[in-house]
């Protein structure tokens, strides 16, 4: 042997104490030499050879007989090893192979954005598909039930002042989206100017007072009918199971770490899809107002609106925190607008 | 090289009281071939390291950032892939990668979790994880069914977890050992359960029922957790070290909760200092950012981060503290007339403040991709502060034995289910 020696410890498994061991791989054998002369010999394939670190010891697992750990730097047990055929996995190839880092980076991002683009958004649509309705329902009974004990408070608005948009309400939503289960309700908050409006699975759409004092009754359809496109796509159940997805995913990569790295992360991830889906809403709200023959500008005039209470008094306004109104939003609406109702010229904003 | 300078660190560290070197190393009488070795061994790692040189013995962390990098893409990759269910063996691997590059005097830890049983383990905590957050979107009743379900099952999870860790760790080819019986995590885990169960209840029934009987619950279980959290604390770290066994020695826990007491007063002392301290200089800030017409979002961002640097100040200290006080009561008795192993860390608030700001930060700069090379510097820290001692030397550790009727390889039979939950 022209080879560095390779010397290890053997531990038999039954008492702490090491015998120092010389080793030599021949054949389909592994043969140690002990201090004391003595030698002692196993067959290769009985032998489990751990995964070789650049500065650990490596271990070679001899089940019931103990362990040998290789003083890390002495002979090249891997050259021995490779030479009696005993091969790495192909996962400790990929490991140690000089582009592994780079390539695995590409693909984990590559991976990664196909996942977040398109993977979890199908794969959550298939999912909310398949929840019975019943199941949503209940779900969505619950929240209700919940957001009732919590926060919110019967209407104060006179009865025929909300039954007269309820039925403006029905017949965009019969020409929109017939047989479509949803149902309006209105309510308070204890902040009485609270303004803001969201849906819960299985249809519910809740309407807050304070919208009345800010929109005008085509608006508040156009609410409504962004409210009907979230019913329609389904996009509170397939939030739900987007939100549940990106948990797991997150906790794929930072699962080892803190717990508060997860969250922050999840929570960033779960942004995008609560844009897109607010986009989708846009689009079903301003394909529905023209086929019923509203305008879009007064949708797009609220949102502005709200969007600029923002800016000026520094204080976010409740609505933007469950739809949160960018330029791009508002533009992408009176573009829709101006297409194809030319009923008014497109305001430059 | 960088490995050799920290072995001659961790060597210089130890104190040669006694020297106790480890068992003949006999190299003359070996045969022709390996007559060079030792001097191999020296080149690589120095010959200090190499034995419990008298009285303490050194903890040396050998891995590095870059190489754990590579293990920490591909398996995360392989993860991604499989949707997951590669993570249980990358769990493996990475646990492997810390323990194997792990050393007390000389001789690195090894791992050996099955993949399967991790696994097998993962899907009953994701199943348990999904019927807790689904059962409450059902109805109240089947969410606090749930909730009393796995508080139930909480004890038994303490156990399995502990018991998964330790049983597949081993060290100079002995495995440790987990004997802590059902009934013993049951007494552990039963009065913060209780009390947390008695405060969540009463939280949920005050929306239906005002009694008085509801409000005092609703004050004084609460209280009553928080007067007795550093007992809870301290016997959670009794149950985990002083079940725990190397071969046949046992570890033992001396009672420490009356310094887990003085170390959460202190903390709590120096909560309140920092914390009126943070008060009266965010009162200023605000009067002056509102009268300046300062966004909101800035001052409550002010707000939260005054808030947070208490936190980060007082946080690292009582966690090193404690540490401090789990490691030096616990010890491993004396068998066979062998004197006691006693254990230490100097680890130190300051420096861990500094390296986990360093680490949280170039994480977030890099998004995620400095996570491996912090995850190893943390390691390291946190390994090579480790002391163990005792005076008789490396004979207190190479004279365990294989428990009698046991089997070097672990009862592959009792872990059906892995569970990796940190303790
Ligand atoms: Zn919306």
């Amino acid at each position: 042997m022209t080879t560095a020696p390779i010397t290890g410890t053997w531990f038999d498994g039954r008492s702490a104490a090491g015998n120092p061991v010389a080793l030599a791989i021949d054949g389909t054998t592994l043969a140690a030499t002990l201090a004391d002369g003595e030698a002692r010999r196993w067959a290769l394939r009985d032998v489990t050879v751990a995964e070789g670190f650049e500065h650990a010891p490596r271990m070679l697992r001899l089940d019931d007989e103990g362990v040998i750990e290789v003083t890390a730097g002495t002979g090249d047990l891997a050259v021995a090893l490779r030479a009696a055929g005993v091969q790495d996995g192909p996962v400790v190839r990929m490991q140690r192979h000089r582009y592994a880092a780079v390539l695995g980076l590409v693909l984990c991002i590559a991976v990664g954005i196909f996942a977040y683009d398109a993977g979890l958004p199908a794969a959550a649509r298939v999912a909310a598909e398949h929840v019975p309705p019943e199941v949503e329902q209940r779900i969505g009974a619950q929240l209700r039930d919940h957001a009732d004990d919590m926060f919110l408070k019967p209407s104060r608005l006179p009865a025929e002042r909300t039954a007269s948009l309820d039925r403006r309400f029905a017949q965009l939503a019969a020409q929109a989206a017939p047989g479509v289960t949803y149902q309006v309700v209105w309510r308070r908050m204890y902040d009485l100017h609270a303004i803001n409006a969201f849906t819960l699975p299985g249809g519910t759409i809740v309407m807050l007072d304070g919208l009345t004092d800010v929109a005008s009754d085509d608006a508040l359809v156009g609410v409504f009918a962004h409210e009907l496109g979230h019913v329609v796509h389904r996009h509170t159940l397939r939030q739900m199971f987007q939100v549940a997805g990106i948990g797991g995913a997150v906790g794929l990569v930072f699962g080892d770490a803190s717990a508060t790295l997860t969250t922050v992360a999840a929570m960033v991830l779960t942004v995008g899809y609560s844009r897109d889906m607010e986009r989708e809403a846009d689009a079903f709200a301003a394909t529905a107002l023209k086929a019923s023959g509203i305008p879009v500008e007064p949708l797009a005039e609220f949102l502005a609106t709200m969007q600029a209470r923002e800016d000026e008094r520094g204080q976010v306004p409740q609505f933007l925190s469950t739809h949160p109104v960018s330029s791009e939003r508002i533009d992408a609406l009176r573009r829709a607008a101006g297409t194809a109702a030319s009923v008014r010229p497109v305001a430059p904003p | 090289m960088r490995g050799i300078g920290r072995a001659w660190r961790a060597a210089a560290w130890s104190r040669a009281i006694i020297d106790t070197p480890e068992p003949p190393p006999a190299v003359s009488t070996l045969p022709a071939a390996p007559v060079a070795a030792p001097e191999a061994t020296a080149t690589a790692h120095p010959a200090p390291e190499d034995r419990l040189a008298g009285y303490e013995a050194p903890f040396l962390f050998t891995g590095t950032g870059a190489e754990y990098f590579r293990i920490w893409v591909v398996n995360l990759l392989l993860s991604l892939v499989t949707l997951g269910v590669y993570s249980a063996w990358a769990k493996v691997r990475k646990t492997r990668y810390f323990w194997q590059n792990t050393r007390l005097a000389g001789h690195a830890f090894d791992y050996h979790g099955r993949p399967a049983a991790i696994l097998r383990g993962r899907i009953l905590a994701l199943l348990l994880f999904l019927a807790y957050s689904w059962s409450f979107e059902f109805s109240l009743n089947a969410g606090f069914a749930t909730i009393v379900v796995l508080c139930v099952l909480a004890p038994w999870l303490l156990l399995k977890s502990a018991q998964f860790r330790l049983r597949n760790t081993s060290h100079r080819g002995l495995r440790f050992g987990f004997d802590a019986t059902l009934a013993d995590a049951y007494r552990v885990a039963l009065p913060p359960l209780v009390l947390w169960l008695g405060t969540v209840g009463a939280g949920a029934t005050i929306a239906y029922r005002q009694s008085a009987g509801v409000f005092a619950a609703l004050i004084i279980l609460p209280l009553l957790l928080s007067v007795l959290m550093p007992w809870i604390h301290a016997r959670l770290k009794w149950f985990v070290h002083a079940h725990a066994s190397y071969g046949d020695r046992m570890f033992r826990f001396e009672p420490a909760g009356k310094a887990f007491y003085k170390t959460y007063l202190k903390a709590a002392a120096l909560a309140i200092v920092l914390g009126i301290g943070a008060f009266a200089i965010g009162t200023v800030f605000m009067s002056l950012m509102t009268i300046a017409r300062v966004h909101e979002t800035i001052i409550q961002l002010v707000a939260v981060g005054l808030a947070a640097l208490t936190y980060a100040l007082v946080l690292p200290y009582m966690s090193v503290r404690l540490q401090q006080i789990v490691w030096e009561h616990t010890q491993v008795d004396a068998t066979d007339g062998q004197p006691v192993v006693h254990f230490g860390t100097t680890i130190r608030a300051w420096p861990l403040l500094r390296l986990v700001f360093v680490n949280v930060c170039l994480t977030l700069v890099t998004i995620g991709l400095y996570w491996p090379f912090a995850a190893v510097r943390f390691a390291r820290y946190r390994i090579e502060c480790m002391r163990m001692s005792s005076i008789a030397g490396i004979d207190a550790v190479t004279r365990a034995r294989l428990t009698p009727g046991t089997s070097a390889v672990g009862d592959a039979v009792g872990d059906t289910f892995g569970f990796d939950i940190g303790l």
